[in-house]
C-alpha cells in the first residue's frame, strides 16, 4: 500500500529565520506525529524530525519552505507545522 | 628564566590574578576509519548510544549549576548544544549507519554531521555559522571519548593555575570550576564572547582577544592578569611581581576599608549631596550592586539579552529579566538603555560598513526595526509598574530622533493600556548624551527629555574623532580635553536650565582624578562599575563644592588635557592620596 502524503509550502517570517529556538519548537511539533516529516528548500531535502537537519536549511527570514509528510496523520502533521511556521514562531 | 614579556588584549572580567600557566591547547585531532566485524556490530552501536547518554547528562549537569551558580541568563548558552546531542533523527541516522556500513561509530557520527556542518559553513547568516563551531564541538567531544582519549577538559585542572587557550568553546566550560580557575586568558573573542560572559559571571579575571597567546606562553609560564587593564605579564621579574601583588594587595584592602562607606550618603562636606549608581549588565549583578551602596542602576545594558539568544528575544523574555532587576533594586531607580548595538550584530541584514562606529549602530537600529523596538519598550514599560523605571535612548544624535523614539514609548503605552497592562504611566525618558550633536544641542533637548546621561566613552571618541583601539592614535583619548570637558559642563548647564537632571554613565564617572570637576559642574548622579562606588564616595564625603566650583572655572580655562590631568593630580595629591595611592 502507498503511503499517504501531504505537503505545503510556507515563508518563513520570523526574522531571524529558522535558528535554534524556531527549529527546536518545530522539531518538537514534528515528533508529536507518527509521520516522517521532511523539510524542502531549493531541491534541499531535510528531516524535520532533526533540529540539526532543520539548521542546515539555513533558512532566513522571506525563504519559502515546503513541510511533507508522509504517513497516516500526514495532514495533520502539515497542517500543525504549516500554522506554526505562519505565526512566526510566536515570536515578537 | 623565560623571557618577560608583556600582552595587550581586552579586559573582559576585572581583578589581578598572578599563577602558573595551564595550557588547554586541543590539538587537531583525526577521525579513523574501520570496519567493525559483524558480531561487534551491536557493541558499536551501544557504545555510541552510552557516549551520546554521558554527554547529553553533561551538558544537562553543567547547564544546571551554572543556572544555580550564576542565573539563568548565562545558562542559557548551554541550550543550543543540548538541543544538537538530543537530536534523535540524528542518532538515528548513525546507528543506522553503523549497522549497515559495519563502520566504527566515531566516523558513522562524523559522516552523519559532514553535510550539516557543510551546510552552516555555506550559510550567509553569522549566526549559523556560528553554529557550525557548536557542531564540531559536539562531534569532538563525543569521538574522543568514543576513541577512548581523554576529551581535553578543564577538569584535568587540578591545582590553580592561569588557563592560557585559544577560544573556550561551550563544552570546554562545562568543567571549569572557580576554585581551579585563577584567571583566564584567549586568543579569540571580544567583551561579549561565552568565555568573557562566564568570566564575568565567575568573578575571574579575564583578558581576551590576545594574539598568539598559546604561542607564546610554555606551560608553566608565571602569568600575571590584569583584568582592569587587559594586560597579560608573561614571567616578570622579581620587581614587577611585586608590584603586581602590592597592587592587588591594595585593592584587597582598600575594598574592605570602603566597605565600610556603603551605608553612607555622598554628601560633600558641606552638605550637598549627589547619587551614586551602577553601571550593569545581568540582573545578577544587582546584589553586588547593593552590597558597593548603589543608589540605583544609571545604566541598565540590554545588549546581552539579544547576544546570548539565538533568536531576537521576545517581550516576555525581556520582561523577565528587566521585571527582575527593577523589582530587586526598587525603590531605587533602574535606568534601562534601549538596544545600543549594530544591526549586523541581531542577524538582520546589513551590508559590512566601512565605519561601524558612524554607522547602523543603536536608536538608529530601533527606528528602523519598530517592532523589535516596539517590543523592547513594551517590555521596559510592563516592568515599570513599581515606578521606578527609566527608559534612556542611546546614541542620540538630535531632538528629531529624540521625538520620534519617544512617540514609539506613548504607542507602546497605548497598547499596553488597550491589553490592561499595569505599567507607570509617568516613566520618565531621557536621552544619552555621547554625540557632540547632541551635546551642543543639549538646550533643545533639555525640553523634551526628562533626564540626561553623558555616555563619556563615545562622546571622547567623536569628539576627538579618536578611536582609542588604534594603539597609533590612543593616546588622544582624552576625556580632560578642553572640547570635552566644555560640552559636559555645557549640557550640565543645558540640562539644569530645564530642571532636568544630568548623570554621566561612562568610564570617567569612577576616575577619581575626575570626580571633584564633575561634582564642581553641578553633575547629579555618577554611573559606574559598582565596585568602584565606594571609592568615589569617599571622595565626595571628603569635598567641599565650593572648592570643587573653584576648580571647575580654573580647569575649563585649560589649554590642555594634559595641563588639567597635571593640576588635577596635584589636587588629588594634597587631598586624597590616601584613597588610592596608584592613580598617579
Amino acid at each position: 500500500m502507498e503511503k499517504r502524503t501531504a505537503e505545503r509550502t510556507v515563508t518563513i517570517r520570523n526574522k531571524l529565520g529558522l535558528h535554534v529556538r524556531p527549529a527546536s519548537l518545530l522539531v518538537e511539533k514534528a515528533s508529536q506525529f507518527r509521520s516522517d516529516v521532511y523539510l524542502i528548500r531549493d531541491g534541499e531535502k531535510v528531516n524535520g524530525k532533526s533540529i540539526m537537519g532543520v539548521l542546515s536549511l539555513a533558512a532566513e527570514q522571506g525563504s519559502s519552505i515546503t513541510i511533507r509528510a508522509e504517513g497516516d496523520d500526514c495532514e495533520a502533521a502539515v497542517e500543525a507545522l504549516s500554522k506554526l511556521v505562519e505565526r512566526g514562531f510566536d515570536e515578537e | 628564566m623565560r623571557n618577560e614579556l608583556i600582552l595587550q588584549g581586552i579586559a573582559a572580567s576585572p581583578g589581578i590574578a598572578v599563577g602558573h600557566a595551564f595550557l588547554y591547547e586541543k590539538e587537531d585531532f583525526w577521525i579513523e576509519e574501520r570496519t567493525i566485524p559483524a558480531e561487534k556490530v551491536e557493541e558499536e552501536v551501544d557504545k555510541f548510544l552510552e557516549v551520546i547518554e554521558e554527554v547529553r547528562g553533561e551538558l544537562r549537569e553543567a547547564r544546571k549549576r551554572i543556572s544555580k551558580e550564576l542565573g539563568e541568563e548565562p545558562a542559557k548558552i548551554f541550550d543550543a548544544h543540548i538541543a544538537m546531542v538530543e537530536d534523535q533523527a540524528i542518532i538515528d541516522e548513525t546507528v543506522d549507519r553503523i549497522r549497515r556500513e559495519h563502520k566504527n561509530a566515531e566516523f558513522a557520527f562524523f559522516r552523519t554531521l559532514r553535510k550539516v556542518v557543510k551546510a552552516l559553513k555555506a550559510s550567509q547568516d553569522p549566526y549559523l555559522r556560528e553554529r557550525m563551531y557548536d557542531v564540531l564541538d559536539i562531534q569532538r567531544r563525543v569521538a574522543s571519548r568514543l576513541m577512548g582519549e581523554p576529551s581535553p577538559s578543564l577538569a584535568h585542572l587540578e591545582s590553580e593555575a592561569i588557563v592560557i587557550a585559544r577560544n573556550l568553546t561551550v563544552s570546554d566550560t562545562v568543567h571549569m570550576h572557580r576554585q581551579h580557575v585563577l584567571g583566564l586568558v584567549t586568543e579569540l573573542g571580544g567583551s561579549t564572547s561565552h568565555a568573557a560572559i562566564l568570566a564575568r559571571a565567575l568573578g575571574v579575571p579575564a583578558v581576551v582577544g590576545v594574539q598568539e597567546a598559546t604561542d607564546l606562553v610554555e606551560p608553566g609560564d608565571l602569568i600575571v592578569v590584569d583584568g582592569y587593564r587587559g594586560v597579560v605579564h608573561l614571567n616578570p621579574d622579581q620587581e614587577a611581581l611585586e608590584t603586581y601583588q602590592k597592587r592587588r594587595q591594595s585593592l584587597i584592602e582598600q575594598e574592605a576599608r570602603l566597605s565600610a562607606l556603603k551605608d553612607l550618603p555622598a554628601e560633600t562636606m558641606d552638605g550637598h549631596r549627589v547619587s551614586l549608581e551602577a553601571n550593569i549588565e545581568f540582573p545578577e549583578e544587582v546584589s553586588l550592586c547593593l552590597e558597593s551602596g548603589a543608589e540605583g542602576i544609571g545604566l541598565y545594558r540590554t545588549e546581552f539579552l539579544y547576544l546570548v539568544h539565538p533568536h531576537l528575544p521576545t517581550e516576555e523574555e525581556q520582561f523577565r529579566t528587566y521585571w527582575e532587576v527593577a523589582r530587586k533594586m526598587a525603590p531605587r531607580p533602574v535606568v534601562i538603555r534601549t538596544l545600543d548595538l549594530g544591526g549586523d550584530k541581531l542577524g538582520l541584514s546589513a551590508p559590512p560598513e566601512a565605519n561601524p562606529f558612524l554607522g547602523w549602530r543603536a536608536i538608529r537600529v530601533s527606528l528602523r526595526h519598530r517592532d523589535v523596538f516596539l517590543a523592547q519598550l513594551r517590555a521596559i514599560l510592563r516592568a515599570s509598574r513599581l515606578g521606578n523605571v527609566r527608559i534612556m535612548f542611546p546614541m542620540v544624535t538630535g531632538v528629531e530622533e529624540f521625538l520620534e523614539a519617544r512617540e514609539m514609548v506613548e504607542k507602546a503605552k497605548a497598547q499596553l493600556r488597550q491589553e490592561g497592562a499595569e505599567f507607570d504611566p509617568d516613566c520618565p525618558v531621557g536621552a544619552m548624551i555621547e554625540v557632540p550633536s547632541a551635546a551642543l544641542t543639549a538646550d533643545r533637548l533639555a525640553r523634551e527629555a526628562d533626564f540626561f546621561s553623558i555616555g563619556t566613552n563615545d562622546l571622547v571618541q567623536y569628539t576627538i574623532a579618536v578611536d582609542r583601539g588604534n594603539d597609533r592614535i590612543a593616546y588622544l583619548f582624552d576625556p580632560f580635553h578642553p572640547a570635552v570637558l566644555r560640552l559636559i559642563y555645557e549640557t550640565i548647564e543645558a540640562g539644569h536650565g530645564h530642571g532636568i537632571s544630568v548623570g554621566l554613565c561612562g568610564e570617567m564617572a569612577s576616575d577619581p582624578l575626575a570626580t571633584p570637576v564633575l561634582l564642581g559642574m553641578g553633575l547629579d548622579s555618577f554611573s559606574m562599575n559598582p565596585k568602584a562606588i565606594p571609592e568615589v564616595k569617599e571622595i565626595v564625603r571628603q569635598s567641599n563644592l565650593g572648592e570643587a566650583r573653584e576648580l571647575v572655572r580654573k580647569v575649563l580655562r585649560m589649554d590642555r588635557g594634559r595641563d588639567v590631568r597635571e593640576f588635577l593630580s596635584d589636587v588629588y595629591k594634597g587631598y586624597w592620596s590616601h584613597i588610592k595611592k596608584e592613580v598617579l
